[in-house]
């Protein structure tokens, strides 16, 4: 593998597995400041105790969650050098602001919520909990505008004398309506991950008959939450595709495998197997007009398919041709306000031009053989993204019938008598990572082969240092994480087989103890 | 119980920890941060790389 291939394998296991871990302090936060509401309006105990075995769990979530996404900032610097000089300007600051969030914000009020519970009121420490969850959902706010803007690059220009993108607006960085509706929707699949996370170990108590009343208590909060939480998920990645749409049509026609445009409304493929050799998609099973109605919100405007799209692409690599040959020019000679002005016309394709940087180095000179080829490499992994598309939608529907099931059985006080909804509950533990997981290889791998959509190719991005530098790094990141990972889980075992009274180190409140007054 | 035993035990611990970190993070500097893996990626490099007629 070269240095692209080892830099891009290495952020993306480091990515895919800190994301294991960041849905689950997403959700379990919040789901700890609901425990604790509770527990200060009502004055019982017992939900005092829940805050607290649940907020064991949190934490050692969140300490590995800290430790894997340290890494990832650090690479953009060792890795992805030429990438941070060419958007450091635009992407370093809400980067930035994520790490303070994180690691000021997040940090201090983690400290407050763990050691605080003598030393402060009841309110005082419920806002202390409520704050740590806002804190939590600001820094993925601040994670998700700079991946916001990697996907739809708004709010910046290119600037040829320090040759790189600057900011022109933040305020359109700040509210980019690709990172507001990716911010919504990842969010909500984190309280999704929190509820099935707090359902699964509750029904693991209720089927051994231990904790009885917190267990059943803790899954009466994940079913009404993670029934909110997972009908939104749906909502909001409805956005999501919606927005992907209006710069990311590619990624959109490459998540259909919708090799040509077909006329208004699009239909949807609910099944079929991509052919990349032959660029169509066999055994299709379509539902008429809904494709058109998710991606354009219209039944009018077509959706345009992935040949059609390789067509575009080859008009703009031509254009931003003209732009990269200006650009060279300007280098010679400063001055020149008609070769700035060619420049300012085109470049927005000057992206597509440093497409052809993968076929030859002197991109003027390229062939027509060469620009067909570059066009052709806009093309996505289609079936990683047509099946990873189809089974997070298909988990999310699965998952809006689990907790619509177990918010019934919990309004008829009958959760603990159904040991076969226990045991599925149980089993589901795992699908909600899998799900988010998919969520990131249809964002991040259907981006390519863009770092920066239609600005800068990932190939253009990486470090000019040696791969062995890399796959050394990557080996000890393996390494490292895998240990974490055995730690990781050995620890939420330990701490969930010893139960909230062991976790705390007394017996769980009964369940109408109150706690006395201040 | 003597409540000053605890202290030098803490002590002992921590100033164990830091001075592991201090190592640890030593070794990762000069593994993976030092001057000799510092990429130069500045304007001039930038445009080399985008524009050089020779550069991939």
């Amino acid at each position: 593998m070269d240095i692209v291939e080892l830099s891009r394998l290495q952020f993306a296991i480091t990515a895919l597995y800190h994301f294991l871990f960041v849905p689950l302090t997403l959700g379990l936060s919040i789901l700890l400041g609901i425990m604790e509401t509770v527990y200060v309006m009502t004055g019982r105990a017992i939900w005092r105790d829940m805050t607290k075995f649940w907020g064991a769990l949190f934490g050692i979530n969140f300490a590995m969650g800290v430790a894997t996404g340290i890494t990832m900032e650090f690479q953009f610097g060792t890795n992805w050098a030429y990438y941070s000089h060419y958007v450091g300007d635009v992407f370093g600051a809400p980067l930035a602001i994520e790490g303070l969030m994180a690691f000021f914000l997040e940090a201090t009020f983690v400290g407050l919520f763990f050691f605080g519970w003598n030393k402060m009121s009841k309110v005082a420490h419920l806002i202390v909990t409520w704050a740590l969850g806002i804190a939590t959902n600001l820094s993925a706010l601040w994670i998700l505008i700079a991946n916001g803007w990697m996907q739809f690059p708004v709010g910046s220009r290119f600037n040829a004398d320090t040759m790189r993108m600057e900011v022109s607006n933040f305020m359109e960085v700040l509210f980019n309506p690709v990172a507001q509706a990716k911010f919504v929707h990842t969010v909500s699949a984190g309280y999704v991950v929190g509820s099935v996370f707090v359902l699964a170990i509750s029904a693991y108590y209720l089927l051994r008959q231990r904790h009885v009343e917190l267990a059943r208590r803790s899954m009466t909060v994940a079913a009404s939450f993670g029934l909110a939480s997972a009908l939104s998920v749906v909502v909001l990645g409805d956005e999501s595709g919606y927005t992907a749409g209006l710069n990311q049509k590619m990624k959109i026609a490459a998540i259909e495998a919708m090799w040509n445009t077909e006329p208004a409304p699009a239909s949807f493929t609910v099944f079929g197997i991509p052919d990349l050799k032959t660029h169509t998609t066999n055994y299709e099973a379509k539902v008429p007009w809904v494709l058109g109605l998710i991606a354009t919100r219209t039944a009018d405007t077509p959706v345009p398919g992935i040949n059609n799209l390789v067509d575009l692409a080859k008009e703009r690599i031509k254009n931003g041709l003209v732009a990269y040959d200006a650009l060279d020019k300007l280098k010679a000679d400063r001055g020149n306000a008609g070769l700035r002005k060619t420049l300012d016309a085109h470049v927005a394709d000057l992206g597509y031009a440093l497409l052809l940087k993968r076929f030859r180095p002197d991109v003027q000179n390229a062939t027509e053989a060469q620009i067909d080829a570059a066009a052709n490499s806009t093309i996505p992994n289609v079936p990683a993204l047509f099946w990873s598309f189809r089974f997070m939608v298909g988990l999310g529907f699965y998952f809006i019938a689990l907790f619509a099931l177990a918010f019934y059985l919990s309004a008829k006080r009958r959760l603990d008598t159904h040991r076969l909804f226990l045991r599925v509950c149980l089993w589901t533990l795992p699908l909600p990572w899998i799900a988010a997981e998919l969520g990131w290889v249809v964002a991040e791998y259907g981006r390519q082969p863009w770092v920066i959509e239609g600005v800068l190719p990932t190939a253009l991005g990486v470090s000019s240092t040696a791969p062995g530098n890399v796959l050394f790094s990557l080996l000890g990141f393996l390494i490292f994480y895998s240990s974490l990972l055995v730690a990781d889980i050995f620890l939420m075992t330990k701490y969930i087989r010893l139960g909230p009274d062991g976790t705390l180190g007394h017996a769980v409140a009964a369940p109408f103890a109150r706690v006395p007054a201040e | 119980m003597n409540r000053a035993d605890p202290k030098p035990h803490y002590w002992r611990e921590i100033a164990i920890l830091l001075v592991a970190k201090l190592l640890a993070l030593t070794c990762l500097y000069f593994l993976f941060f030092g001057p000799s893996h510092r990429p130069l990626a500045d304007s001039a490099a930038v445009s080399a790389r985008i524009l050089d007629s020779q550069h991939r």
